[in-house]
């Protein structure tokens, strides 16, 4: 126990300056005679001295914004609403009796966006300015609040999220789709408990907000658990790219009256943002073009030079270990043996290009064998990556230009052997409309020689002519494809269809080139997953896309 | 009439008053501009007695919360912030008491610290004290937050509002709502126990300190 006499309470009292002229002087008295009393005062003194090391802590910028926000709801929502006063005083952390809620390893499956500094930077506080506020209460809704600690769990995901539909708007955007986000951050599924903090935002909102987000989130927790793990990074995007907003613009952005109009200024405002975060001589360029239409051009060039950086990245990211671990060996389907000759096999049928050939010359004009659907510089790029693999083992290289290419340029199954091929003028089939009088100097002189692209072009400018298209343009039935074609429709496509694929693929017989569409499109399905041979790319395709698609495939 | 005209006496004297004043008569603006010119001062009270930021900043929200929805209640009275501090005061030491009663952070069981938080003294009993020239000034900072909170949180109040808010005894006792002797007593009570867990970072001439055998407790109230 500490000292308590009077003469302490005197001394302390006389440091404070606050004992009046007999008593100051009595203590001075006592200290001027008495060592103990002096160095007893000297103690005193210095250990409060002492408090000057604390630490002085400075509210946060947004501090003050983020209080006055809090009184918006006592603003929006009338008092005559069902539940007039929670908004307008939400209750206190300390005195508020919230029992901590406890979240089942179960209803983790989405983080709690730890990451996400929304509380820390105080949205919590601006989602009582939220626009939802301006819902109409929901009469005699009975609460689900057995299910509300999932809700609040992931509430941080939602503060800036309407319902399902504005994920889903937000997802088809480019600006937080999942393709680029990271992958999911193994151990995120043990966050914390919903804060108090959570809890109090949550009863502070209306009913009708509330019943709202309990919506969202079930609507959310009921997709397959792929889906939910392809939206999750889109809502956490979104959710970081509010958090790093100025307080102004998020609060802004909250309060627009309608889902539509908050993703369109989110759509304005991402925009900005990007055009700002140019490096400064690009915007210096963009400045000085006057014409919207070149400013346009300008901006939609630097977008898909962004865009295949950012493809690359992302597919390097998800094969690193591939590349560069310390296992490193050729990934799939280098890895198989004769897989690699395959590949080169597909290339030399579809591409029409031999890889064995030196890199063309800058001013040579016929360095491309005629035929070839690659042009020079997509022709260097495969090569390059080609001799890159077979030279230094950076076969995933290879793989992600074969397979960039083959989205580039589908093919389509050729006529059989001895049939003519339609790529030019001269080999356009007899039965082709007589009204069908384009000049063949009006034809693309790119696809003229390429199959299918020529025929391809043929069949747009028919149905633009409003004329039928010819059947002949294309084998358009089993019978019409070359063998290993044939074979693979008729037993083993054909067999595993369900009866409607099979009768939707019936009825488009002799239609060109909308059968071999069809056929390759259901080949295609995860569920059959099957390659094309001679035509598509040898192997699954869902390798392939795991491997080295861009992005994951959305369901 | 006559509280309208202590209302402008008062009004003259403190610009605070003047401008809540416009608060209670619902000018947000003047709400806005009171936060401004407060929230500085009210963090840092906050932060000095419950130690963390976050928490600190949902307190003084709170009390400027509070200070709006009772602003048509507001009567002025002898200075503003003693007003404010008032509500700060009565937040605070609900929320350290609620604290008490619900610790987040369960101690396990053969937990050295399960006995308690570690106190500055176990630092002078345990080895031998670093010159304060050469303690660190963040470790020295932690070793003063323990001795802070080491103080029952009425002791710490009077501390802080005396140290940082540099309030007098006066002031002290209207917001803590006691008299002025207790308030006299407490802050002498405190500032014994802070020289005592201090002792070892302290620089005074004479024998090395001794402490006492046990922890101290002295949670019963101070005032009279």
């Amino acid at each position: 126990m500490p000292p308590t006499d009077p003469g302490d309470d005197e001394l302390t009292a006389y440091l404070d300056g606050e004992l009046d002229g007999a008593a100051a002087r009595a203590v001075e008295a006592k200290l001027a005679n008495d060592l103990t009393a002096r160095r007893q005062a000297e103690g005193l003194k210095k250990a409060f001295d002492l408090l000057d090391y604390l630490p002085k802590a400075e509210p946060s910028p947004d501090f003050a914004t983020r209080t006055i926000t809090r009184l918006q709801p006592a603003v929006v929502v009338p008092p005559a609403a069902a539940e007039p006063a929670v908004a307008a005083t939400p209750t206190t952390p300390s005195a508020s009796a919230v029992a901590p809620l406890v979240v089942p390893q179960s209803a983790r499956r989405w983080p709690h966006a730890a990451a996400v500094a929304w509380l820390a930077a105080g949205v919590v506080a601006l989602g009582h300015g939220y626009a939802g506020h301006r819902l109409a209460p929901a009469s005699g809704a009975a609460e689900d609040q057995a299910n509300d600690y999932r809700v609040l769990a992931h509430l941080p995901l939602y503060l800036g999220v309407e319902d399902f539909d504005y994920v889903k708007a937000l997802d088809a955007t480019e600006l937080f789709g999942a393709e680029y986000a990271a992958p999911p951050r193994a151990g995120t599924d043990g966050d914390a408990a919903p804060t108090e903090r959570l809890s109090e935002l949550f009863r502070g909102y209306p009913v009708a907000r509330r019943q709202q987000l309990r919506k969202l989130d079930g609507d959310l927790h009921d997709l397959p658990a792929a889906e939910q793990d392809r939206l999750r990074p889109v809502l956490e995007n979104y959710a970081l790219w509010l958090d790093r907003l100025p307080d102004a613009e998020r609060r802004e952005l909250l309060a627009t009256p309608t889902p539509a109009a908050r993703l369109e200024a989110v759509t304005q405002l991402y925009q900005r943002q990007w055009r700002d975060d140019l490096p400064q001589p690009q915007r210096a360029k963009l400045a000085a073009t006057v014409s919207a239409t070149e400013k346009a051009e300008l901006v939609g060039a630097w977008k898909a030079a962004e865009k295949a950086r950012r493809d690359e990245w992302h597919v390097a990211r998800r094969q690193w270990p591939t590349l560069f671990g310390r296992d490193r060996q050729a990934p799939w389907p280098f890895s198989e043996p004769g897989f690699a000759k395959q590949v080169d096999d597909y290339v030399k049928a579809v591409f029409k290009v031999d890889l064995a050939l030196p890199l063309p010359k800058i001013d040579g004009k016929s360095e491309l064998p005629g035929g070839a659907r690659l042009n020079r510089a997509e022709f260097v790029y495969l090569k390059s990556a080609h001799d890159s693999a077979t030279k230094e083992g950076n076969w995933f290289v290879y793989g992600v230009a074969v397979h960039r290419l083959s989205q580039q340029h589908p093919y389509l199954p050729e006529p059989l052997p001895g049939r003519p091929v339609v790529t030019t003028v001269a080999t356009l089939p007899a039965d082709l409309p007589p009204r069908f009088k384009l000049p063949p100097k009006s034809f693309d002189t790119a696809t003229r020689g390429k199959w299918p692209d020529f025929a391809l072009e043929v069949a747009r400018k028919c149905v633009a002519e409003r004329l039928p298209v010819p059947e002949s343009l294309g084998p358009c039935r089993p019978a019409d494809f070359a063998e290993p074609v044939r074979d693979f429709v008729t037993k083993v496509l054909v067999p595993r269809l369900t009866e409607a694929e099979r009768d939707g693929l019936k009825k488009l017989e002799g239609k060109w080139p909308e059968y071999p569409q069809l056929v390759l499109s259901l080949a295609k399905l995860p569920k059959y997953d099957f390659a094309v041979p001679t035509v598509t790319l040898p192997g699954a395709p869902s390798l392939w896309a795991k491997y080295y698609g861009f992005a994951p495939a959305k369901e | 009439m006559a509280t309208g005209q202590t209302s402008a006496l008062m009004a003259l004297r403190d610009p605070d008053i003047r401008l809540m004043l416009r608060v209670r008569a619902d000018d947000r603006e003047a709400f806005a501009e009171l936060v401004e010119r407060y929230q500085h001062r009210l963090v840092g009270v906050m932060h000095h007695l419950v130690g963390r930021r976050d928490e600190a900043e949902d307190l003084a929200q709170e009390v400027f919360l509070r200070v709006y929805r009772n602003r048509h209640k507001y009567t002025p009275q002898a200075k503003f912030a003693t007003w404010l501090f008032t509500i700060a005061n009565n937040l605070a030491l609900n929320s350290i008491r609620d604290r008490k009663r619900r610790p987040t952070v369960p101690f396990e069981a053969g937990d050295p610290a399960a006995s308690g938080p570690l106190l500055a003294h176990d630092y002078g009993v345990n080895r031998d004290p670093p010159p304060p020239h050469k303690v660190q000034q963040d470790e020295l900072a932690a070793v003063v937050r323990r001795a802070l909170d080491d103080l029952n949180e009425r002791q710490r109040m009077a501390v802080v509002l005396n140290k940082f808010e540099d309030m007098n005894y006066a002031e002290i006792a209207e917001v803590m709502e006691l008299t002025t002797k207790a308030v006299k007593s407490l802050l002498s009570r405190a500032r014994a126990k802070l020289r005592e867990s201090l002792q070892a970072y302290i620089d005074v001439d004479g024998p090395p300190p001794t402490y006492p055998a046990g922890p101290a407790d002295d949670d019963s109230p101070d005032e009279e």
